[in-house]
């Protein structure tokens, strides 16, 4: 499509790590830094994002496309839609953060780090540790000191879906 | 198990590795900054999930930006104090926490906290034996002043030191200061008496970690000329106090002291020319980073603040002017606490309540949600895990 002022807008293909392609403006994608410097420095026309999967790729483009949109006037839909676009499982959200931060969209990631941050704020060690998968790497000894001095951090809220 | 969690501190370039959920495909900086916007209670418990966390969190990089971001939110802090063996309240009337000092009883010290939305934050209690004042410094830490001597504690992590004695007479909070300088990440101590002091001045500084149990005074020569009312205001590298001649008579003033921390030398301000009435004036605050002088008007009705906003050659302006009309005159009891975007946070304490003065559109704004809180101090805390070493 050609336009008078800007000329033909540039069109590009980023391939998800499920291999689905997406076919987007290339204006949308200057907002990521990481996407920005590959096509001005390698003036690519697809770009394959292996580590991300398609339906986080999905929130993120349709991420771009509002935030593209955004004017003076529509300010306050844009805040219900970015409140809107975290409001999913803790799952997906952590997703999101890791595509968004490799790919560095800096506005996103900082609403992003703070939904995520939101979200475990009240979560107990115990549910913490469910939901990022990690095993305590302290001996007895250790654990049951923590659970001596901090009796706190083992009580809270135990739930750890990560809804 | 230590593999995946080491993966934390790794390099950004894990993130690139295959996505599993978890944090183990995060970046340090990210981890980072999503730890960053929790609050210390929080990071209390992350630091209890592995071993690289616990590292991350006491990382002085991780603790710089933590400290950044919680100072751009402070919390409102309430503090209650009643002598537990009188068991009755000791509310003050005056600006200062002034409690009779009755040596063989002990204070208990409630504090709480919340935040500008009045969501709350912590409650607990402290004893100490006889009586007790505070200093505060709207940074992490708050100190005590009492019987006991000087204690610090940073309510966020709930750590409290008693600090070594101070050579002169025992301390009060006239005459005392205590402050924050963010540049250093330093707090600092004085205890300045006056003119019935002989041993001058003496002056405690630490940074975070130090310990602050085995930390020393340093005394300086420099006398203050002045008896100093009240606690001090750090102003970039200056401590001001309100100072009188007459001991007897300190509602009126007669010079703001200064303490050069540089130099270790006591000098006066200038006052604000013009109509001016020395014992119309309430206290010395910071506010904007300015030293700033809060005066009443003779029937109470309106507050102005004044701003030193050149402290070489002693100009003065008149900021702001707040008209007190909507509240109880009679009981007076309304101080500045802060500034922030273009409102003053004003602690109505006679009415049980705080207000943000809207600066531009001359109005005021409840802070809801307080319910029936009672205080006898209350002013801005950061939340932030700056280690007083014990």
């Amino acid at each position: 499509m050609a336009s008078s002022t800007t000329g033909e807008k540039k069109i590009l293909t980023l391939k998800g790590g499920d291999n689905e392609e997406f076919i987007l403006e290339e204006s949308l994608v200057l907002q990521s830094e990481l996407l920005k410097n590959m096509v001005k420095e390698e003036r690519v026309s697809s770009i394959p994002l292996p580590s991300i999967k398609s339906k986080t790729l999905v929130k993120i483009i349709e991420y771009l496309k509002k935030h593209a949109e955004l004017t003076p006037s529509n300010k306050e839909e844009f805040k219900n839609f970015e409140k809107e676009f975290v409001n999913v499982v803790l799952e997906e959200l952590l997703d999101i953060t890791v595509a968004v931060n490799y790919l560095k969209i800096n506005g996103l990631l900082e609403f992003c780090c703070q939904a995520v941050a939101d979200r475990i704020k009240d979560k107990s060690v115990e549910a913490v540790r469910k939901i990022f998968r990690i095993e305590s790497d302290f001996t007895p000894e250790e654990e049951s000191e923590f659970r001596k001095e901090t009796p706190e951090a083992f009580e809270g809220d135990l739930d750890d879906t990560t809804n | 198990m230590e593999s995946k969690s080491r993966a934390v501190s790794s390099s950004s370039s894990s993130s690139k590795a295959k996505m599993i959920i978890s944090f183990t495909i995060l970046s340090k900086d990210i981890a980072m900054d999503i730890f960053s916007r929790l609050p210390t209670n929080s990071l209390g418990k992350l630091r209890c999930v592995c071993k690289e966390w616990k590292t991350l969190i006491s990382d002085p990089e991780f603790k710089s930006l933590h400290r950044a971001r919680s100072s751009q939110k402070p919390n409102i802090i309430f503090v209650h104090s009643r002598s537990a063996t009188a068991n009755k309240c000791s509310c003050s009337t005056t600006t200062r926490l002034r409690m009779s000092p009755k040596i063989d009883c002990t204070t208990r010290v409630c504090m709480s906290s919340v935040d500008f939305e009045g969501n709350p934050n912590f409650d607990f209690t402290l004893t100490f034996d006889g009586w007790v004042n505070l200093l505060p410094s709207k940074g992490e830490l708050i100190c005590f002043v009492g019987t006991e001597g000087f204690s610090v504690c940073n309510p966020s992590t709930r750590e409290l030191v008693k600090l070594a004695c101070c050579t002169s007479i025992p301390p009060t909070c006239d005459g005392s200061a205590f402050g924050y300088i963010k540049e250093r990440n330093e707090y600092i101590l004085v205890n300045a008496r006056g003119i019935d002091n002989d041993t001058g001045c003496e002056v405690m500084r630490w940074t975070d970690g130090c310990c602050l149990k085995d930390r020393s005074w340093k005394v300086v020569s420099a006398k203050c000329p002045y008896y100093l009312r009240s606690w001090g205001v750090l102003v970039d590298a200056m401590f001001y106090w309100i100072g009188c001649r007459d001991k007897n008579n300190d509602f009126k003033i007669d010079a703001i002291v200064s303490f050069d921390l540089g130099k270790e030398e006591f000098s006066t301000v200038v006052l604000p020319e013009g109509r001016f009435h020395p014992e119309r004036v309430l206290l010395l605050m910071k506010m904007k980073e300015m030293l700033c002088l809060v005066y009443l008007s003779e029937d109470n009705s309106t507050m102005d603040i004044w701003m030193l906003k050149d402290s070489k050659n002693y100009m003065w302006v008149k900021e702001y002017r707040i008209d007190l009309g909507i509240f109880d005159l009679s009981k007076r009891f309304i101080t500045p606490m802060d500034h922030r975007e273009g409102k003053i946070l004003l602690n109505v304490k006679s009415e049980s309540c705080l207000e943000w003065y809207d600066v531009e559109n001359k109005c005021f704004m409840r802070i809801n949600n307080l319910k029936s809180r009672r205080w006898i101090w209350c002013g801005l805390c950061t939340d932030g895990l700056f280690s007083l070493g014990s």
